[in-house]
């Protein structure tokens, strides 16, 4: 009798470990953690998992001091020329999470680009060169592609993991090719009016409302 | 004497607990129920972080409103919310978490519903958000192997210790 309890208590042990498992191995299911709530002042974006504002909008007035042009190899001052923006972010929640930008003109200025970035992701301390590492080819549409993504709804992100505060920079710039001609007219570029926005979402693939 | 009593409240208790699990396993995998671990609060009320839905896959015709459905969104993730519209023609399915305040951004398209939820356990989900990423099944494994090992080890040795004991009394 004992003999078959021993045998007994070894195969339901061996049962009991296949079943946890079999429960391991099952896939996450998770959601985008969207919320309509928007922060729309300072410069910190504080979110959690849910229940909190995961968008924050920043609307600046920026003075460029020139048109350039990130395309151009030759062009030296591309840092010296860009506005760049600090963002606080801290996941308060208990998951990692992306941090997707979206960045919009929103008054007449032509020519608006941008580039978000950390300090962790420079080369050489320049953006340029970090953007040149970044994209497959210095274009418009490369640039555009690796902002928003093709489908204009996904691009690149900045990993957040739980409890970790990063100074996100948002780079933007005027191309000098896109302005070049109401330059010569006589045509400012201070006052362009940029609204900046930042989605927090789960660290899952997928579209995201820009 | 005392020690024979635990040796079998403690059988008792293994048996009575794999007779379940084993149970539980066998009837999801013959009924085509797939179970999915929750790893965020999209759902709350309904369930929460660290239980398990389970989903069986349906015809899209059989879809209405108010259902919930597991979604694949790539190979390996998969978020489960509650249908709020259906698109016939187009085959998709508007989601819609019911913690959120909006929908998804994307509608669903019906060959990537993985299921309609037929129940939830809740806390067993954790399960999976501890040990669930590939390196943790891989350490899963060998500690089946290595405790498998073990009992067999263990029922060895007592075999035959008690062999000896018998040939000491003879």
């Amino acid at each position: 009798m004992n003999k078959v309890k021993r045998i007994s208590a070894l195969v339901m042990a061996f049962m009991l470990v296949l079943c946890i498992g079999y429960f391991s191995a099952m896939s996450p299911t998770s959601a985008w953690f969207y919320d309509s709530g928007v922060i729309d002042s300072g410069n910190s974006f504080i979110f959690g998992d849910l229940s909190v504002n995961t968008k924050f909008v920043s609307k600046n007035n920026v003075v460029f001091d020139g048109a350039t042009k990130f395309n151009d190899p030759d062009e030296k001052l591309f840092d010296d020329v860009i506005n760049v923006n600090e963002i606080h972010v801290t996941n308060q929640g208990t998951i990692p999470a992306r941090l997707y930008a979206g960045v919009a003109n929103i008054g007449n200025m032509k020519g608006l680009r941008w580039f978000m970035y950390t300090d962790k992701m420079l080369v050489d301390s320049s953006v340029k060169k970090t953007i040149e590492s970044v994209l497959p080819e210095l274009t418009d549409e490369a640039l555009s592609v690796y902002n928003v993504g093709a489908d204009g709804n996904s691009g690149s992100y900045i990993l957040i993991n739980p409890g970790e505060t990063l100074v996100v920079k948002i780079a933007t710039w005027i191309d000098y090719d896109s302005v070049s001609k109401a330059l010569s007219g006589g045509f400012g570029i201070e006052n362009c009016d940029v609204q900046m926005t930042l989605f927090a979402t789960q660290d899952v693939d997928g579209a995201v409302q820009r | 004497m005392a020690k024979i009593k635990v040796r079998n409240i403690l059988f008792n208790i293994l048996a009575i607990i794999t007779v379940i699990a084993v149970l539980f396993v066998g009837f999801n995998l013959i009924t085509g129920t797939k179970g999915y671990a929750v790893t965020s609060n999209s759902m709350a009320d309904s369930f929460n972080r660290g239980d398990i839905v389970f989903s069986r896959k349906v015809d899209f015709n059989e879809l209405k409103k108010g259902d919930v459905i597991t979604v694949r969104v790539n190979e390996s993730g998969y978020f489960t919310h509650r249908i709020v519209d259906i698109d016939s023609e187009k085959r998709t399915v508007t989601t819609k978490g019911d913690a959120n305040n909006s929908v998804d951004p994307m509608p669903a398209e019906a060959e990537k519903i993985a299921g309609r939820m037929v129940y939830s356990i809740p806390f067993l989900g954790y399960i999976s958000i501890v040990l669930g990423n590939s390196s943790h099944t891989n350490i899963l494994l060998i500690i089946q192997i290595v405790t498998a090992a073990l009992l067999i080890a263990a029922n060895t040795i007592v075999s035959k210790k008690q062999k000896m004991r018998g040939d000491n009394n003879e």
